[in-house]
């Protein structure tokens, strides 16, 4: 057996699994090859690191970090009935904010039908200001003045 | 007391029934994590999810496999997506990096002059590495396979169950992936 098929049997002779013929052969040719001898040491040590990592110590505080997020969970799915109820709720009641707002402006401020005729063709219309106090203009008092 | 009795305990909400669970599965999740994600903190992490979603799905359980597979199912899918989403962002990180010029400390940045002191510690860390990396090029099938036999210790029967194909199937994974891990070791070790 020369070196190239020996170093495609190295890790099936680590794990035995190698019949005993096969076994034998790679166990004779190691005995006398040192670089595969040397192959086969760090090969052998790279896998024993599973053996080592397989020794994984349980956390002994697993259960309890568990059961907080197990809670913590639990608390957020009841509270997502809220979280979706209450801005809804809130986004409505600004909607009906803003509609009555429009509603009641619409009725304050009327559109242009108190026009009082001043000649046949021109009309004076009433301005409304936000103090309520509607504007009076100098041709309101000429036109509607009892004072000649 | 059997699966049955323990999981009809679960969903009966008698105290302390899913403390059992915990107690008598959470090793061995522990250990078929830590094979898979080789990093202690991300396998803690895999076993509060694994156990999170028992706790929600346990119901639903219909007993068509045993609970063991079941558990071990769920633990393989999770660090599986784990190990995907963690590819997904070293990969933007690469990105970033070629894009913006910054150069991220590789680990062979980090080895050099780190590993090249004699120090029985660093060489057993290196060894770790170089082994983490080997499995890790494994195809998806043969490191499952690989992991849950020599990890878990579970015989080829078991570890067939586990991922649903034929035992003749698990054999062939688990040769194959000896195989590619020898492969990869020793054109590692040939060319250090």
């Amino acid at each position: 057996m020369n070196c190239k098929n020996i170093n495609k049997k190295i890790i099936f002779y680590l794990d035995k699994n190698l019949n005993k013929e096969e076994y034998d052969a790679v166990k004779t040719h190691l005995d006398g090859c040192a670089s595969c001898k040397a192959l086969t040491g760090k090969l052998k040590d790279a896998l024993m690191q599973i053996e080592l990592e397989k020794d994984v110590r349980p956390d002994p505080y697993f259960y309890t970090r568990l059961q907080t997020r197990i809670n913590s969970e639990n608390q957020a799915q009841s509270s997502v009935f809220s979280k979706i109820f209450q801005p809804a709720m809130a986004m409505l009641l600004i909607l009906v904010a803003i509609l009555s707002g429009i509603v009641l402006g619409n009725r304050y401020f009327t559109s242009g039908n108190d026009q009082l005729q001043i000649t046949e063709n021109q009309y004076y219309t009433e301005d409304y200001y936000l103090d309520e106090y509607s504007y009076e203009g100098i041709q309101y008092y000429l036109f509607n003045s009892k004072n000649p | 007391m059997t699966d049955s009795q323990l999981i009809q305990q679960i969903v009966d909400n008698q105290a302390g029934a899913f403390k059992n669970l915990v107690d008598a599965y959470y090793p061995m999740v522990l250990k078929t994590a830590h094979g898979l994600l080789h990093n202690r903190e991300d396998a803690e992490d895999i076993c509060q999810d694994v156990f999170v979603e028992l706790y929600q799905s346990i119901k639903k359980f219909r007993g068509e496999s045993k609970l063991f597979t079941w558990i071990y199912r769920i633990t393989v899918n999770k660090s599986l997506n784990y190990l995907r989403k963690r590819k997904r962002t070293s990969l933007t990180d690469n990105l970033e990096s070629f894009v913006f010029g910054r150069r991220r400390k590789g680990l062979q940045d980090e080895a050099t002059g780190y590993f090249s002191e004699s120090n029985p510690k660093l060489e057993n860390e290196e060894q770790a590495c170089v082994l983490h990396k080997a499995i890790d090029k494994l195809p998806r099938n043969q490191k499952i396979a690989f992991t849950l036999s020599k990890y878990d210790d579970l015989p080829n029967k078991d570890v067939a169950q586990i991922m649903n194909v034929s035992l003749s199937a698990v054999e062939s994974l688990i040769h194959r992936a000896k195989l590619n891990l020898q492969k990869s070791l020793i054109s590692y070790y040939k060319a250090s």
